[in-house]
């Protein structure tokens, strides 16, 4: 009984060691990042998903684990799929643990895994293998198959022999590539390895060429000693217009990463030529050889020769010719030593279009894979007109950058940008960065950031920068904000992107300020600019007008656009669409709107009613020009009390080298004209240029009568007829406020009008009666008041009481200062005075300015502009 | 302490209205504008206040001219060439007024 208690003990205190042990151990597993999910027993251990993360980056991750057996263990996944996780330090720890001696004592054991996914090498994806390994007694064996390719191998601990074949299809591994492959190799993996391999590929070529070669190789290695022999039954095509072809097979041999002897003579035929090189080893000596590398064709031109011996590499100065007119020079003979570790001073000059790149204390050092440049590089030339300089001084290693800013100038002329650029802790090829630009540019002043990083799916960032609109006087400055991303050969700016500019000025016109963003983004490649941008202008402000705000939007479509815009003040709309080509721009308009008072602020007249529409091309090469139609419909119009309604016309409009211009197609009616006698179906014909006015056949009702003038020009130093006829003196009469005289008949004659700038000239007016005219005087209460204080008044009052007047001449003058001469004269008889006949002379003098001078409202205007100038 | 606020308040008013305040009387006597003989003010020296204030004045002088040229049954143009040859004559001295030939001169 009490031994029983002792074995119980012993027992339970053995379980609770191993249970102590296996926490600890589980703990220790997840503090190196081993973490597991799903854990059961079905017939033995299954964890549903396992992952290894040490440093937070999953490494390998599985599914379905299934423990079989302990001895032999047996291990079964059907998934396990690797993952590259950056570890600096993996060169370090190659180089620190060097090549193992065999592989390692290890308990027998099956691992099987189902679907096995490696991570890609060199972004090179790989198939999904199935993986088996089986050791018994120190003897393994291990097979890997995918779909259409499978190895095996074999390595026996005892004996360190090593066995391994396989075959398969290029295609799984090498995309656009066809052919099969089939190696094997033998050795010993046991003190000194040693071993020979053989790969054959047969039917080589591109998926898309029927062209193809059988590659034979053939190695064998002792040790860091290793000697390998490569040869093609024909040209090998690699892609298209690119071809390798053997001399004759090519022979290599090394000890380690350096190469020691060389044999070979392969020409590689491209659609820019052909290069070849041709290496051969002293026959007496190894270690000694000579070879070039020679290239000729229409793109490629030059000779490199080489030597080597005691593992030192020289190359005599040279230059090289390379396709896009790029070269590249070897200024001084180079010496390299054949050499895992080693360093070397590496002079370089390269020419592309013009500009030269050139180092300067430039020295390369390397360790296995690793390398290290230091130097400097000096940029200058002219590239597309303009002068480039750049400098760079730091050193360079596969993953990072040290040292100076970049620095480049780009001038011409007067323009000069400089461009920064840090890159001290950046890698080789930037991830990100901001780039600082300043100087001028096309003579505007330019201060910008250019801030990149690369993304998921290219290159993005963000430019902002600062400059001012030269063309402006005053103000001006222009402030950019612009997201962008670099995907598929395209630039897209991004939604957000805004280009502002400040008021400034032109001459003495005010430019308000404008806005140009993208609400959804703008795409830049080839084929143009595609996207809408959204444009606000605030409008334009001059002495004596104003342009309302603009708002609108534009639609780009590569070299093709359409705009629309809006000027709400003006309830006025304008659609303009337009094609890139030849350097400049050609398109259509429509503009359409209502005639309101506010477009008349700079002008002499008021419109105050109407709509207007219009269509047209336009151009732009060196200049704007535009051509249309423009059709007013039920327009008013008013200058002060001068009113017109019943405004319609089609005019051709223009504009070109600056200036406007306008033709009526077909009269221009307007219904009513008001000039305080009422003129009725005016119709004319126009043609002007905002500075001269020409107006032909111009025809009115008036006063019963009726107005023509051929021709009308303002201004014009010309005197030009106006003929009336027909007017009716009883509508004449009909004017008068309070009538004190009645008029009857009509008459009729030509008034020659010389139209000043800002004066009007009559001379030698004439008007004469049409007919027998009558003229009453009733005895109104003025009359009679006239009539009684002088006698002479009352008589001549008297005779002119009744006329009957069968003659009437009347002619004036007036001066471009105003004086108005007018001379009448009546000859009637009075049938009330038993036809008494009269002669009625009457002249007349009168400073019409000096007379408007004389109303009250020069004073009244004075002081409505002190009470509203504000 | 209160003296002292209300110096400061009173200061900072001097100052925004000294920044912002640019009337007729001030374009004038810093010969920015003048009167012209077609009645509206003309621009002497731009700056985009001048430009401004000298635009929204003349929009209201038109409206004052079309208003009183209705009443009295004469044309736009008429009353403004009247009020410029007033404005010119009320003009103080030492202020800029245009020529009939074009030229700015000092009164």
């Amino acid at each position: 009984m009490r031994m029983k208690r002792r074995v119980l003990q012993l027992v339970s205190g053995v379980l609770v060691v191993l249970m102590v042990l296996a926490l600890a151990g589980a703990l220790a597993l997840y503090a190196m990042g081993l973490r597991v999910s799903g854990l059961s027993w079905q017939q033995g251990l299954l964890v549903s998903q396992w992952r290894w993360q040490p440093q937070d980056c999953v490494q390998w991750q599985g599914e379905n684990l299934r423990l079989d057996g302990l001895w032999p263990l047996r291990v079964r996944l059907s998934t396990l799929q690797g993952r590259a996780c950056p570890d600096e330090q993996a060169s370090d720890a190659i180089t620190a643990q060097g090549f193992p001696d065999g592989l390692p004592w290890t308990p027998p054991f099956d691992v099987t895994v189902h679907q096995l996914d490696l991570p890609a090498v060199s972004e090179w994806p790989l198939p999904t293998l199935a993986l088996s390994v089986r050791q018994r007694h120190q003897q393994w064996q291990l097979g890997v198959c995918s779909l259409q390719s499978c190895i095996q191998a074999s390595y026996g601990q005892q004996d360190g022999l090593w066995r391994a074949s396989g075959d398969g299809q290029l295609g799984e591994w090498l995309a656009q590539v066809r052919g099969r492959w089939q190696w094997q190799g033998s050795g010993t993996w046991q003190g000194t390895p040693r071993g020979q391999l053989s790969v054959m590929l047969s039917d080589v070529g591109r998926v898309e060429d029927e062209a193809s070669a059988n590659v034979s190789l053939d190695g064998d290695f002792v040790g860091e000693g290793w000697r390998l022999r490569a040869a093609l039954s024909e040209p090998l095509p690699l892609m298209p217009g690119w071809w390798l072809e053997g001399g004759h097979p090519s022979v290599l041999q090394g000890e380690g990463a350096t190469l020691t002897a060389m044999d070979a003579d392969l020409r590689m035929t491209t659609p820019h030529g052909e290069a070849r090189l041709q290496a051969r080893s002293d026959a007496r000596q190894a270690a000694t050889g000579q070879g070039a590398l020679t290239l000729s064709g229409p793109a490629l031109d030059g000779r490199l020769a080489f030597v080597w011996q005691d593992r030192m590499l020289t190359l005599p100065p040279t230059t090289l010719t390379l396709p896009d007119g790029i070269s590249v020079t070897l200024p001084a003979a180079l010496s390299i030593p054949m050499a895992l570790n080693g360093e070397a001073v590496l002079p370089l000059q390269v020419s592309y279009q013009g500009l030269q790149l050139q180092t300067k204390a430039s020295q390369l050092r390397w360790q296995g894979a690793d390398w290290l440049w230091a130097g400097a590089l000096a940029l200058q030339g002219r590239w597309n007109g303009y002068q480039v300089t750049g400098q760079w001084e730091g050193e360079a290693t596969p993953r990072w950058l040290a040292g100076k800013p970049l620095r480049l100038t780009i001038a011409q002329g007067e323009d000069q940008l400089n461009v920064s650029l840090p890159v001290e802790g950046m890698p080789l090829v930037p991830e990100q960065g901001t780039a600082t630009a300043k100087g001028q540019w096309h003579g505007y002043p330019v201060q910008a950031a250019l801030q990149f990083a690369r993304g998921e799916t290219g290159w993005q960032g963000s430019l902002s920068g600062q400059s001012r609109v030269v063309a402006l006087d005053h103000g001006g400055k222009l402030e950019a904000r612009v997201p962008w991303r670099w995907q598929g050969n395209a630039l897209h700016v991004q939604p957000g992107a805004q280009l502002r500019i400040d008021q400034g000025l032109v001459g003495q016109t005010l430019l308000r300020p404008v806005t140009v963003s993208t609400c959804q983004g703008l795409v830049i490649d080839e084929q143009g600019m595609r996207g809408a941008l959204q444009v606000r202008a605030d409008g334009l402000a001059a002495a004596r007008w104003q342009l309302p705000r603009v708002k609108g939007e534009a639609t780009l479509k590569g070299d093709q656009g359409q705009a629309h815009f809006t000027i709400d003040d003006w309830k006025t709309a304008l659609s303009v669409d337009g094609t890139l080509e030849g350097g400049g721009a050609s398109g259509s308009l429509q503009l359409n709107g209502a005639l309101v008072p506010a477009m008349g602020q700079g002008l002499g007249m008021t419109p105050t009613a109407g709509r207007f529409q219009g269509d047209g091309r336009w151009q732009w090469q060196q200049g704007v020009s535009v051509e249309g139609e423009l059709a007013l419909a039920d327009g008013e119009v008013a200058w002060g009390s001068v009113e017109g309604r019943g405004l319609d016309g089609l005019l051709a409009v223009g504009y070109e080298d600056g200036a406007p211009w306008l033709a009526s197609r077909g009269p221009v009616t307007v219904q009513t004209l008001d000039v305080g006698t009422p003129i009725t179906n005016l119709t004319f014909a126009l043609e002007g240029n905002l500075s001269r006015w020409y107006f032909r056949d111009v025809r009115a009702d008036v006063l019963g009568g009726s107005l023509v003038a051929p021709a009308l020009d303002w201004p014009s130093n010309q005197v030009q007829p106006v003929v009336i006829s027909q007017i009716d003196l009883q509508q004449v009469a009909a004017l008068q406020a309070s009538p004190t005289v009645s008029l009857a008949g009509r008459i009729g004659g030509y008034v020659p009008l010389q139209l000043g700038e800002d004066f009007l000239v009559v001379e030698q007016g004439r008007l004469a009666n049409e007919g027998p005219l009558m003229l009453r005087v009733p005895p109104s209460q003025s009359v009679q008041a006239m009539a009684q204080s002088n006698q002479a008044v009352q008589l001549a009052l008297d005779s002119i009481s009744h006329l009957q007047i069968p003659d009437f001449q009347a002619r004036m003058t007036m001066d471009r200062e105003g004086w108005l001469d007018a001379q009448m004269t009546l000859k009637g008889v009075n049938p009330e005075r038993k036809n008494l006949p009269v002669v009625f002379n009457y002249t007349h003098r009168e400073n019409l300015l000096a007379l408007l001078r004389s109303l009250r409202i020069g004073e009244e205007i004075t002081q409505q502009l002190r009470t509203e100038k504000q | 302490m209160k003296t002292v606020k209300m110096l400061i308040a009173m200061i900072a008013l001097l100052a925004s209205m000294a920044a912002y305040a640019l009337d007729l009387d001030g374009a004038k006597g810093q010969g920015l504008g003048g009167e012209q003989p077609d009645g509206y003010l003309g621009v002497v020296k731009a700056t985009p206040q001048a430009v401004e204030l000298v635009s929204d004045i003349n929009a209201k002088r038109r409206d004052a001219y079309e208003r009183i040229a209705r009443q009295n049954g004469i044309t736009l143009d008429q009353v403004a060439r009247l009020a410029g040859q007033k404005a010119i004559e009320k003009t103080a001295e030492g202020h800029y007024v245009k020529t009939p030939g074009g030229q700015w001169v000092t009164k």
